[in-house]
């Protein structure tokens, strides 16, 4: 059951910020909820006043022009990336990783905003947001800023983000070269899981290669050390050198899905098929063209 | 003469378009004005000593109506051994145990004052691994388990944590193990599990003006919870009234009583009003009945043509705090302990072990989906290993007519011959001798296995089922029966074998809910018994209101009862058919040319039990007849392996099962798919977690994974065999939990073709598949 608290709704981002400010460490931003009210049922997390951000101006939605950066709405539900025809032609790997968050129903609630903000290791979106090199525009004490994706995550359950600050937009850079994308996601059933490891790779017509690991560390990471291998040779060998390189690169711990030892193998075997598949899905898009 | 309008056809479902539209109403559903909610106190320790219970806070927090603890009410309760009570007396016993309940106005004050109460425990070591548990000098979970009540059928053991011993001693071990050529030992584990209905249990209690008590339950056992609360909590039989509404899925645990019994001690102290319970996801999964972890050593002795000579199999079942439903799913695995061959020496020893852990109970196929993840890996490693195929091996072995099983126990045309061919053929058997070797470079790889199965129902040998029949003005028909829709059909089925009998139209038969007041009496929906023995009282019943729609016709007509038929619900004259009227006729009596009445109101009744069930002996588990029947079927899969990642997807699955006579071919079908996929997800993913204190660390889908529909394999050939069963309702037997008895093994047996590996443990996680591929490999390089 839960405990009693107050639901307020924020009308403009500086009446969220004021709240939140007010509220303290007893208040909590609300999106869509779905990992928040589960850790208020465990009592977990006990905020006495959730101020709900859903009303503000460009937090929900996605614009999205060819030529221009994609913006995306923090408390955009993930079925709406989803299910957004420019996101799956141009951006598909975002499409995909999306996608294989929970299930349909929590996708239909669930926000892309939120799903960084939690912050778990295993988030789907974020090795995604990590190989696009994502921008986090906030709003706080401070008015606005821009945060690097790559700096977002702390730790596990902990961002950058300071007290009365919030999510509102997700940039993703306009794409200057063709690229294609792999989202691979080892899971225990072939749907509705959590990450056992995932492996986002993103290869571009300019020759580079962006790689990104969830479940395999305190935070998904990007693993430039292996990326690199691959900007002078994409041969079998260095792809092999490259998922060695994630693999070394990988933290993991044992929990209750996974040995440390498997997911370090997994994160060799799979960034490999993640480098092979994407390099393969890009030399396809040029031959069509 | 019956017809046979209604028998093997696809009928629609009697509670589809209500379950489609939500109008079907659970136990959870009901609300009553000045409802009362409970709330349970569940223990933080696997073993303590209750020092010290102060429910003065929660008492004195406004909205709370009572509190209760263990010592309000000690009796000791169960379906056959009385080794429980509803709370937790001077002792809890496992992790998540209640020791005291709350009813208060809603549920949150109910949740508070739960948390107001406060517990002294005195930690005891707690008994969590099987193998310490059975040791000389272990520390007993129940020291007076010599003084509990037990049925006659169990054998606890005094001074030890052995509360059932159930043996097979068939022909002469020694001398079987002397002929065989080569002998085969291994050891396999099965872990807990738990049952994952959609609908968790809930129950609403009602102690009346009149001292009766009334509970309106998600049950498979209406009756048997009556009995149990009357037998065990000492209220006269008819001061227990139990309701049935629809069961959103029991898997058997929804058997027997279950948490109903803390709402009993709560409901006796606010008399006359009506307390709810609805377990939440976590209680579902450790606070009701769980699937009791196994662990085995299995030893075959086999001659060089590949003929079993003997079989020595001991099993050791973790079976949690409490076994007063758990010792039968001990004495199940010990007299199937044969499975579907015919071996002339046997020894077989099946222990039920208390432990600090979930209670254990019914699940799905008890004791033999366990016992068959053992035989027949067991079996297939040896066909392996003497270079035979494997279904040549099994044909070799297989039980034939004039067999004898386990129990000694001579078998009349068992259909397993059928049911292993049909399966082979649907999967596209081909012959296999010796493992599958992984190519280098191969990262996928794809294989066969198959397995069989039998079963019987696993119930008291004197398990009876009623029926009453009961002709409405406008003529449809009330079936009245103590059988539960728990999903798997069973009031479809049974409208149709009345329809069929009474020669009435499928569409008119009403099956009514169950009322332990009202309702005709059923031992328990459990076993996969329904179809066979509720079903042939329904035919007993419906031949006998039939009877008298005949005889009233008669008069009607003025004809000779032979010349008179029923047909979609109207009755006619044979050889006049121009002379028939609607059935309604003939509902209340029939009133004769001269006005005058004949007959009365048609209500028809009849009942069944299994004749012949005789108790096997206590020394070797032998008996002319140990059980009502017994359903064989064979499964045989395809899978493909990620060598990669260890992954296993299933592909294929062809599953043939002789049902004896199909009444329903769709809902056969879908009891079988149902079947395979949880077959599947136990095989992969299924597995209750503990902490080294015995608490259960995944009680939530988080991390209990079950298959998704995206793990459901593309291709589900589902088939039957119809060799009758001689007192099954045109020859039908269950099929209910069998059809998820041999996914499991089945799938471990396509693992070794693929790669020459075995993993014993169930699930077959993508993890230990890696790790012993990794092995293999590693070992081939040695």
């Amino acid at each position: 059951m839960l405990l009693p608290f107050d639901y307020v709704r924020a009308r403009t981002k500086e009446d969220a910020v004021n709240l939140a400010i007010e509220a303290g460490p007893n208040g909590s931003f609300l999106a869509g909820g779905t990992d928040l009210f589960v850790r208020m049922y465990d009592r977990q997390h006990k905020p006495k006043i959730l101020i709900d951000v859903k009303e503000i101006e460009g937090i929900e939605g996605i614009e999205c022009q060819n030529g221009e950066d994609l913006s995306i709405g923090a408390a955009s539900p993930l079925n709406m990336l989803v299910r957004n025809k420019f996101i799956r032609s141009e951006y598909g790997l975002l499409a995909q990783a999306a996608h294989s968050v929970g299930s349909l129903q929590v996708r239909n609630r669930a926000s892309i905003g939120g799903n960084i903000c939690n912050a778990s290791p295993a988030a789907d979106t974020a090795p995604t947001l990590l190989v696009y090199e994502a921008e986090i525009e906030t709003w706080g004490p401070k008015n606005s800023r821009l945060i690097s994706i790559g700096e977002f995550f702390t730790g596990p359950g902990k961002t950058v983000l300071e007290q009365g600050e919030f999510v509102h937009k997700i940039r993703i850079p306009k794409k200057d070269t063709e690229s294609y994308g792999v989202y691979l996601k080892l899971g225990r059933t072939n749907s509705v899981d959590l990450s056992i490891v995932s492996v986002a790779c993103l290869a571009l017509a300019s020759g580079e290669v962006r790689i990104a690991l969830g479940a395999v560390a305190s935070t998904p990471i990007r693993v430039r050390k292996a990326e690199s291998v691959l900007l002078n040779s994409k041969d079998e060998e260095a792809i092999a050198r490259a998922a060695s390189l994630a693999r070394e690169m990988a933290v993991p711990i044992t929990d209750i899905r996974a040995g440390e030892e498997y997911r370090l193998e997994m994160t060799e075997v799979m960034t490999g098929n993640a480098i092979r598949q994407a390099l393969a899905g890009l030399a396809a898009i040029g031959e069509v063209k | 003469m019956a017809r046979e309008d209604y028998l093997g056809v696809g009928v629609i479902r009697n509670d589809a378009a209500e379950k489609v539209t939500g109008a079907a109403r659970y136990a959870g559903d009901l609300k009553f004005a000045g409802m009362l909610y409970a709330k349970l106190l569940r223990s933080k320790h696997a073993h303590a000593r209750i020092v010290r219970i102060d429910t003065r806070k929660a008492q004195d927090l406004p909205g709370v109506k009572a509190v209760v603890t263990g010592k309000d009410f000690p009796n000791r309760m169960g379906l056959y051994l009385k080794d429980r009570t509803p709370y937790a007396v001077d002792k809890v016993r496992y992790y998540g145990e209640a020791v005291a309940g709350v009813a208060a106005e809603s549920l949150e004050i109910a949740e508070e004052a739960a948390r107001l109460i406060e517990v002294e425990y005195e930690e005891l070591p707690p008994v969590l691994d099987l193998r310490e548990a059975i040791k000389p000098g272990a520390c007993l979970v129940h020291p007076d388990l010599d003084t509990y009540e037990i049925g006659a059928a169990f054998f606890p053991i005094p001074n030890t944590n052995i509360s059932n011993h159930f043996r097979v001693r068939k022909g002469d071990i020694e001398k079987g193990f002397a002929e065989a050529d080569l002998v085969f030992e291994r050891e396999y584990y099965v872990p807990h599990i738990q049952h994952s209905p959609i609908e968790p249990h809930a129950a609403i209690a009602l102690y009346d003006r009149n001292d009766k008590l009334t509970i309106w339950a998600s049950s498979q056992s209406p009756f048997a919870m009556r009995n149990i609360l009357s037998h065990s909590l000492g209220f006269p039989m008819n001061k227990v009234r139990v309701i049935g509404p629809y069961v959103g899925g029991g898997f058997g645990g929804k058997a027997g009583l279950n948490v109903e019994a803390t709402l009993v001690p709560l409901a006796m102290k606010c008399r006359n009003v009506p307390i709810r319970l609805v377990c939440t996801r976590e209680e579902e999964f450790r606070d009701t009945f769980v699937r009791q972890g196994m662990l085995c050593r299995l030893k075959t002795g086999v001659k060089h043509d590949g003929r079993f000579t003997a079989q020595e199999f001991e099993m050791y079942w973790d079976a949690g705090a409490y076994t007063e439903y758990g010792v039968n799913v001990t004495r199940a695995a010990g007299y199937s302990s044969s499975g579907v061959y015919d071996i002339p020496n046997m020894k077989t020893d099946s222990y039920c072990v208390y432990t600090n852990k979930p209670v254990g109970g019914p699940l799905r196929g008890f004791g033999h989906s366990e016992n068959h993840w053992a035989m027949e890996q067991h079996i297939d490693q040896i066909a392996h290993e003497l270079g035979i195929d494997p279904v040549q091996l099994r044909r070799i072995n297989l039980q034939r007519d004039g067999s004898t099983n386990a129990t000694g126990q001579v078998l009349r045309n068992p259909g397993i011959e059928q049911c292993l061919e049909r399966a082979a053929e649907l999967i596209g058997w081909q012959e296999v001798s010796g493992p599958g070797v992984i190519g280098p470079g191969v990262k996928k790889v794809r294989a066969k296995g198959i397995a069989c199965m039998t079963k019987a129902p696993a119930m008291p040998n004197d398990a009876a089922s009623s029926a009453i029949v009961k002709l409405n003005d406008d003529g449809t028909v009330y079936l009245s029966i103590g059988a539960q829709e728990l999903g798997q059909g069973s009031f479809t089925v049974l409208a149709q074998i009345l329809a069929n009998e009474l020669g009435v139209r499928y569409e008119d038969v009403r099956v009514q809910p169950i009322d332990t007041d009202y309702s005709a009496y059923e031992w328990q929906t459990v076993a996969s018994r329904i179809t066979y023995s509720c079903g042939r009282a329904v035919i007993a019943a419906a031949k006998d209101a039939r009877h008298q729609v005949l005889e009233h016709a008669a008069r009607y007509f003025g004809v000779p009862v032979e010349d008179i038929d029923i047909a979609e619900s109207k009755v006619f004259v044979k050889s006049d058919p121009e002379r028939c009227v609607h059935i309604s006729t003939f509902s209340l009596g029939v009133t004769l040319p001269d006005f005058s009445g004949y007959g009365g109101p048609v209500v028809g009744r009849g009942t069944f039990i299994p004749e012949g069930i005789t108790a096997m002996n206590p020394e070797t588990g032998q008996s002319e007849k140990p059980v009502a029947n017994w359903t064989y079927g064979a499964q045989a899969v395809e899978i493909e392996l990620d060598v990669e990642t260890g992954k296993i997807d299933v592909l294929k699955v062809a599953a043939v099962y002789d049902a004896g006579r199909v009444i329903n071919p769709v809902t056969a079908a879908t009891q079988v798919e149902g079947g395979v996929v949880q077959g599947i997800s136990i095989g992969l993913l299924e597995e209750m977690k503990f902490s080294e204190q015995g608490k259960l660390l995944n009680p939530s889908y988080v991390d209990y994974k079950i298959s998704t529909a995206a793990d459901i394999p593309d291709e589900l050939l589902v088939d039957f065999v119809e060799v009758p069963q001689e007192d099954g309702p045109y020859g039908a037997r269950g099929i209910g939990e069998h059809v998820m008895v041999p996914t499991p093994p089945a799938i471990a047996n396509a693992l070794y073709h693929a790669a020459g590996i075995r993993v014993r443990t169930l699930p077959m996680t993508s993890e230990k598949v890696y790790w012993a591929l990794k092995e293999r490999v590693s070992a081939s390089l040695r």
